[in-house]
């Protein structure tokens, strides 16, 4: 299953030789011709009926995850965070090491010998430790070096027939739905692009939109989806199963407002499910292509997650639908 | 018996406290061919029963079954579930983990709470409280209740890994790594010849109400009795004062809730066979069977053998395998070198 070995992938943002390779293998079979750029997107382009303008799709390969940044004297590893990762979610959580995925452990210390104010507070990420198991130092560096990195342990499942957990969801979902599109056949030449470190500054974009210099660019998404019972004062949007999340606004870019009209018109003329992001907030890879070159127009469709940036999320698969049903007629009927 | 698989069996398996079924049913699977008979008392503890060659005294390896984990507490509208805690669980350990809810049929789930940026400032300098997580699987609020009622159990979801150097991680060693040792001394012990009757018994509930510990010396009313549980490993957060190396070192308690001269018989044995051991001083409440054993029936001479682990309590104690073996032997060999007399040393 496509989707399973894309969220299993391991992927650290500046370190996404597992999944680069993964997704070049799978769109090297529906691309005119496909090539990685200087930082490690992928860029696959695909010749349309007409070829009269430049079409960007694009999701971010990259997931959050750690680094190893020092190695104690007992062999247990110092980590940091890249991209933003909530030291509350850590603790005790299982990890892959490096590229020969050597597994691990975050430490944390048994409740017994935890006094109350130690309890009360956020253990830092200076406290999380990694332990693989070695007996020192020396024999760490056998296996691993500085700069190495690590991600959450998790498997891809299916919950139940629509639902679905599993790590990186942001954005692998994304990369599922470029994938699926570029099965398709449209009449305007369509570059399918798979970003790196999109969530350490959103740079790999960035340098894709400015070789490709694109007419318009529809960016795939995955949003943190807020549908959780007990908080009265936020806005219950997105939701899971209530349909593709198109963006107005988020953090960084405000939507092409000829492309939201028409995503708009489109949804309800296909009756495809959409909802819209609320909160405005997180930045994506439109707030970089928007600005590239002679400026693009963007539009963000998401596809909501639950506990996005933490090991394991869960999404629907009706909403993955969704966000691909609504690229799809967007990029057969841009005007 | 190979010691690194029934650990992964056993410490999969599921058995919160006062839910054991399961671990209880595939441990006892596993007795059958290494004891004489096996049965279970009115408290439910599991016993496996192995003859001695006079018969005449008893002596009793207690290792309680149970685990810790959560239970369904409430169910919300949109499906999400509510819990509580069984046994002694640092609410820290929760975001982001995967948990087993054990209803009518077991549901994966994830445990769910509310990302940074959609809380206040206030919210994410702290840990997060139980009442804002909550466990996820995906079903709505209908389709839920089908499977999940309140008082269901909900386990860490178990996954056995290997670490370097013959240590490995999963939930709930703490204590079915001294479960796996009390087995692998019955399998030992069909090699050692041996005057005293052994009972294997798996205690229910350590983790809460010790009910097993308490009872399983009144239903047996042995000469001695031998507690093992688990002990806290060296590691990030617990100074070698505070812990032990879990490559090297097994414990051997002194305190109060322990029989000064069995003790001394233990240490005894354990030098005689260069078995490598520290001793763990418990000056007060040991919090093991150990202290139950006690002072059940007339009281029962006690000794207590811990396996130290990292990361007690958590879905991911880690230990390593060749101490598990190490505690086995010791304890074999302590039973083999009982003699018919020798309750009087006890006096």
């Amino acid at each position: 299953m496509i989707i399973a070995n894309l969220s299993n992938a391991m992927g650290v943002s500046g370190n996404e030789f597992e999944i680069r390779s993964l997704l070049y293998k799978l769109a090297k079979k529906y691309a005119d011709s496909i090539k990685i750029d200087a930082m490690g997107n992928i860029v696959a382009y695909k010749k349309g009926a007409k070829s009269k303008r430049k079409l960007m799709i694009a999701a971010h390969m990259d997931e959050v995850g750690f680094v190893i940044t020092g190695i104690d004297d007992k062999g247990f590893l110092k980590i940091a965070r890249v991209g933003g990762i909530d030291p509350r979610i850590c603790v005790d959580k299982r990890v892959i090491v490096g590229r020969d995925k050597i597994p691990g452990v975050i430490t944390s210390k048994p409740i017994h010998l935890l006094n109350k104010s130690e309890r009360e507070k956020i253990v830092p990420f200076s406290s999380l430790l990694v332990d693989i198991g070695a007996k020192d130092k020396n024999e760490v560096k056998k296996y691993l070096k500085l700069g190495d990195s690590i991600v959450f342990d998790t498997i891809f499942e299916k919950l139940n027939q629509k639902i679905m957990k599993g790590k990186a969801f942001d954005d692998r979902l994304g990369c599922y739905i470029v994938l699926e599109l570029l099965k398709k056949n449209y009449e305007d030449d369509l570059y399918a692009v798979f970003t790196v470190q999109e969530e350490v500054g959103l740079r790999g974009a960035n340098i894709s939109a400015y070789s490709i210099m694109p007419d318009y660019a529809v960016i795939l998404e995955a949003t943190g989806a807020q549908d959780f019972p007990n908080k009265k004062d936020i806005n219950i949007s997105p939701e899971l199963g209530k349909g593709t999340c198109i963006t107005i606004k988020d953090g960084n870019s405000f939507a092409s407002p000829e492309l939201l009209d028409m995503s708009i018109k489109l949804a309800d003329k296909y009756n495809i499910p959409y909802q819209f992001k609320k909160t405005g907030v997180g930045g994506t890879d439109a707030g970089v292509i928007q600005i590239s070159g002679k400026g693009v127009k963007t539009i963000v469709f998401a596809t909501p997650a639950r506990y996005i940036h933490s090991p394991v999320s869960i999404s629907s698969m009706d909403d993955v639908k969704s966000t691909f049903g609504l690229t799809d007629v967007l990029l057969n009927n841009i005007k | 018996m190979d010691i690194e698989k029934t650990l992964n069996i056993l410490s999969s398996a599921f058995g919160l406290s006062s839910f054991e079924d399961s671990v209880i049913e595939k441990t006892e699977k596993m007795c059958k061919p290494l004891a004489d008979k096996t049965y279970f008392d009115k408290a439910g503890n599991l016993i496996a029963y192995k003859k001695g060659t006079e018969g005449k005294n008893k002596v009793i390896i207690a290792t309680h079954i149970d685990e810790i984990g959560l239970i369904v507490s409430g169910i919300e509208k949109n499906g999400l579930l509510r819990f509580n805690t069984i046994g002694g669980v640092d609410i820290r350990i929760l975001p982001g983990s995967e948990v087993v809810v054990l209803g009518e049929k077991h549901l994966n789930g994830v445990i769910g709470s509310i990302p940074p940026h959609f809380q206040n400032k206030g919210g994410i300098l702290k840990p997060y409280e139980k009442s804002e997580l909550y466990i996820d699987t995906g079903f709505d609020g209908k389709a839920i209740r089908k499977y999940v009622d309140i008082g269901t159990p909900v386990a860490f979801k178990p996954k056995f890994i290997n670490l370097k150097n013959s240590k490995c991680s999963n939930k709930s060693f703490d204590n079915r790594s001294s479960c796996v040792a009390s087995l692998y001394v019955l399998d030992l012990l069909r090699k050692y010849n041996h005057k005293w009757d052994v009972y294997s018994i798996f205690t229910l509930q350590e983790e809460y109400t010790m009910l097993g510990g308490r009872t399983a010396g009144y239903n047996t009313i042995p000469d001695l009795a031998i507690a093992m549980d688990a002990t806290f490993g060296q590691q990030p957060g617990v100074s070698d004062d505070q812990g032990y190396d879990i490559d090297k070192i097994l414990t051997i308690s002194r305190g109060p809730n322990l029989h000064i001269k069995a003790t001394e018989e233990l240490m005894y044995v354990a030098d005689e066979e260069k078995i490598p051991y520290e001793i763990e001083v418990s000056p007060r409440m040991s919090g093991t069977d150990a202290m139950a054993l006690q002072t059940t029936g007339k009281g029962i001479p006690t000794v207590l053998i811990s396996l130290p682990i990292r990361n007690m309590h958590t879905s991911l104690e880690t230990i390593n395998i060749n101490i598990i073996k190490t505690a086995s032997k010791l304890v074999a060999r302590f039973i083999a070198s009982l003699d018919s007399n020798y309750e009087n040393r006890f006096e």
